[in-house]
């Protein structure tokens, strides 16, 4: 029974991780607080939705179409918000609050308020019969994508040069800038990458939740929660966080339902907040801080 | 130049106008109701603004709104006093989480301080939602007390029925809170809260009581959304948490206020009787799902053409002219 | 006469102070008596605003005491450090942007004492005050578009609105030519004559020298000369702190 909360917590933590990094990079690089990030997911979601089924796109191939998608909504975000004045953190965060509602009523309008999920054909779930532990498609899909994806930001980060260079803009802009880095270069490369990680995001969450116009700004929060606890541009940590969180959630509604598990993040959003505002981890290992 | 918190002429010409076009255009009562409830959300906008006079801009006073709402609706439902009594015992609870806020956020600031108090909306919300027995749950509370009418005189205003009557008594609050508000920027608090906003730190060398400031500040400003949200609890008679919790009740008074003019005395107010009309009798013929999206894009183009605000953009324009 | 003026106004205990385990002041003594000019100089990072910080109550140390007049300070709140007679001015001007020089000056007035009354009755004293620091012609100016001397002066004046009896002044006349400096002398012994304390913090030696009663030179964090200003200055550590080893001592 412990063990499958854990692999409960550890295929729901992978998603959230997946969630936080696109979050995360675009806040690190750009000081942008996006709070439409969640309906942005719910947007990829929904497309992957009438993807499949309007147009009888096989679930696996829609992944490719929404985030190619998402990169260019990102785009057009990026441009939108070059345009905002200071303070800017406080402003972007106004800005993309209203992008939100915009979104929501949009989705409102075109989707109703009806549930809806991506049905994804019915395989039986794997099952390790000695442990009684039963491992579902969409949890392997999960967990297999989100870790691909976040270990090849990963690489991306530590190995190349683009990942430096993104490296040292989130640490010290106008050092960055000095030293010949073009942030602005950097600043929409984080939008392609936050889009991408977005898009796929959205259709991975309209497999295993149901899609509705008002669920974006829990995946906000998520996204936030687990920024501050790993602090910017931390991928371990925030594999780290996710994983913390999915398990402090999946505990959370195994004892208490469902329904006291919008509290507990936001208790823990606001334990964070107040306790840590610059990011947990970051006081921790001051000396690997911007690995 | 315009003393802060005063006013030009021709903004206070355009309220006026716009009020008195249609309190007295004995039209059909939709005009009535849509005035009724823009002077209704103009008092939630500035409400909030109270306390964005500080500088600290909340995404969270749905909170309030929610706790005066149920506050109130309990009281009435349990004690059976009259609404007229239970609105400002509502206004109180909504207080109290005031105090709260300030006791656990009060060194947060900007973006922080934004998320912080977004997030405390949850608590209230899922815990009215699940004490089923003290709340009815997330089925919400139905046959909530109306206004019962007022008596003046010989004349009686049925405040729930008759909605010419509804209308003064929405307008009445509003000039209330108007006068708060008022007070807020140019009384001697109205002086202390502005060095607040300007710098605090200057301020505190100088001899204010930032925290005292901001206390006093969201204090009155969540005891009035408070009220708003309880008044609101009786006007329609139902509530459920996923309502008057709602998202829409933080972000309405920002975009109204912003729109308006936050540093304006009558600025969210004029926000409320420009964008609530306009969605109502506009966009919601239009789209009846999604209109709220118009406020949402209304946000964006303000903050990003017309940072201070529409009344500050007027201001500007009539003094250079 | 001679009991009113050797009565202590400030006294700092072993005051300490780390940021992130870094100790920026250490074990500081210090001793100002009413109505004395003080100064403190050292190189840049030395701790001397973070000293200033301590005592108005917007940093609190990690050690050590404030005593003013004997009353322990140390943890009050800023607002009720101003009440109490003390006043500052900040090596970086924080004026209130959006409004009037003069308006910056009342507020002085207005929430410098508790229970001071309307602010609308302050325009006679506040106008008088930018005489003294000549600001009058720039009264109705809002405050983001005076110079940069003229906004110290104005840091100044609102401090002083604040009815002080202890100012401390930060770098005040930091980047002025020496005109600008020799009326600054003449202000603060004008300040010091109406019987204020004053406990100055600069680099400019010209300035601080002339004035001053007593100099106290900080390095790293501690003291390291404390004395007349002609001592202090030909102190060898004072003079390698500053100049660097083996030069002569300053002289104007």
């Amino acid at each position: 029974m412990l063990f499958q909360l854990l692999i409960d917590s550890f295929s729901l933590g992978s998603f959230y991780a997946l969630i936080a990094l696109g979050f995360s990079l675009i806040f690190g690089v750009t000081h942008t607080f996006n709070l439409a990030h969640g309906e942005l997911i719910l947007l990829s979601g929904y497309l992957a939705y009438v993807l499949g089924k309007y147009f009888s796109i096989p679930f696996l191939f829609t992944l490719p179409i929404c985030m190619l998608a998402l990169v260019f909504v990102a785009m057009l975000l990026h441009q939108l918000l070059r345009q905002v004045k200071e303070p800017f953190e406080l402003n972007s965060l106004v800005v993309t609050f209203g992008l939100a509602l915009v979104l929501q009523n949009a989705m409102l309008f075109f989707f109703s308020a009806n549930y809806r999920l991506i049905h994804v054909p019915p395989v039986p779930p794997l099952e390790l019969p000695n442990l009684h532990l039963f491992i579902t498609q969409t949890q392997f899909i999960l967990v297999g994508l989100s870790l691909l994806v976040t270990g090849s930001i990963y690489l991306l980060w530590r190995k190349t040069f683009l990942g430096k260079a993104l490296r040292a803009t989130i640490q010290d802009r106008e050092a960055a800038r000095l030293a010949g880095i073009n942030v602005e270069h950097m600043s929409l490369m984080a939008f392609i990458l936050g889009g991408m990680l977005i898009g796929l995001a959205g259709p991975l969450y309209a497999q295993r939740e149901y899609l509705h116009p008002f669920g974006g700004m829990e995946a906000t929060l998520i996204g936030v929660i687990i920024t501050i606890f790993a602090g910017v541009g931390r991928i371990r940590g925030i594999l780290l966080g996710g994983w913390i969180l999915g398990g402090v959630e999946s505990v959370t509604v195994f004892f208490l339902g469902a329904n006291w598990r919008e509290l507990v993040s936001a208790l823990v959003l606001i334990m964070l907040i107040v306790v840590r505002p610059a990011g947990v981890l970051s006081k921790r290992a001051k000396s690997e801080r911007w690995r | 130049m315009n003393k802060p918190g005063h006013p030009s002429f021709l903004i206070l010409a355009v309220t006026f106008a716009l009020i008195a076009w249609a309190a007295f255009l004995t039209g059909s009562g939709i005009h009535y109701r849509v005035l009724g409830m823009a002077c209704f959300y103009g008092a939630l906008a500035l409400s909030w603004n109270i306390f964005a006079l500080t500088g600290a801009i909340s995404l969270g006073h749905a909170a309030f709104f929610g706790l005066g709402a149920y506050g109130s609706a309990l009281f009435c439902q349990y004690w059976h006093w009259s609404p007229y009594i239970t609105i400002f015992l509502g206004g109180t609870v909504g207080c109290i989480y005031g105090f709260l806020w300030h006791l656990t956020f009060r060194k947060l600031r900007g973006a922080a301080f934004a998320l912080a108090t977004l997030a405390s909306v949850e608590i209230p919300k899922v815990t009215i939602d699940n004490w089923d027995r003290l709340t009815s749950g997330s089925l919400g509370l139905v046959g909530i007390a109306r206004l019962p009418p007022v008596n003046l005189g010989s004349i009686t205003f049925d405040v729930d029925e008759n909605l010419q009557a509804q209308c003064f008594f929405l307008l009445m609050f509003a000039l209330v809170v108007i006068y708060i508000h008022f007070k807020a920027m140019s009384s001697k608090w109205g002086w202390a809260i502005r060095s607040v906003r300007e710098d605090e730190i200057a301020a505190s060398t100088i001899g204010v009581d930032v925290p005292g400031i901001r206390l006093r500040a969201l204090c009155v400003s969540a005891y009035l959304t408070g009220l708003c949200g309880a008044v609101y609890a009786h006007l329609m008679g139902s509530i459920e948490p996923a309502l008057v919790f709602s998202l829409h009740f933080s972000a309405l008074p920002l975009v109204l206020s912003i729109f308006g003019g936050r540093y304006q005395a009558l600025g969210p107010f004029l926000g409320a009787l420009i964008l609530y009309p306009a969605d109502q009798l506009l966009f919601h013929s239009w789209f009846p799902a999604g209109h709220a999206a118009f406020y949402g894009l209304v946000m964006v183009i303000t903050i990003l053409f017309f940072p201070h605000g529409i009344g500050e953009w007027v201001q500007q324009k009539t003094k250079s002219a | 006469m001679g009991s009113a003026k050797d009565e202590v106004c400030l006294d700092l205990q072993n005051i300490q102070i780390h940021f992130e385990q870094v100790p920026v002041l250490r074990d500081i003594n210090l001793s100002l008596r009413e109505n004395e000019i003080v100064s403190i100089i050292g190189p840049n990072g030395a701790g001397k605003s973070t000293l200033f910080n301590i005592i108005c109550g917007l940093t609190r140390p990690s050690g050590g005491r404030v005593l003013y007049h004997g009353e322990d300070i140390t943890r009050w709140p800023p607002h009720r450090i101003c009440h109490a007679g003390i006043g500052r001015t900040f090596q970086i001007a924080r004026p209130f942007a959006g409004m009037t020089t003069l308006e910056n000056v009342i507020f002085g007035f207005c929430f410098g004492k508790p229970k001071s009354g309307k602010c609308s009755l302050k325009h006679k004293e506040a106008l008088q005050l930018l005489d003294l620091l000549q600001l009058s012609h720039k009264a109705d100016l809002p405050a983001r578009e005076l110079t940069c001397s003229e906004l110290r002066r104005l840091e100044a004046a609102r401090a002083l609105a604040t009815q002080p009896k202890l100012l401390l002044l930060d770098e005040i006349v930091a980047g002025f030519s020496p005109q600008v400096i020799e009326q600054w002398v003449e202000l603060l012994k004008t300040l010091r004559d109406q019987g204020l304390t004053l406990l100055i913090i600069d680099h400019f030696l010209s300035l601080t020298a002339k004035v001053s009663d007593r100099l106290i030179a900080l390095h790293h964090g501690t003291k390291i000369a404390e004395g007349e200003p002609e001592a202090v200055l030909a102190c060898p550590e004072v003079i390698s702190a500053y100049l660097g080893e083996g030069r002569k001592p300053y002289r104007e």
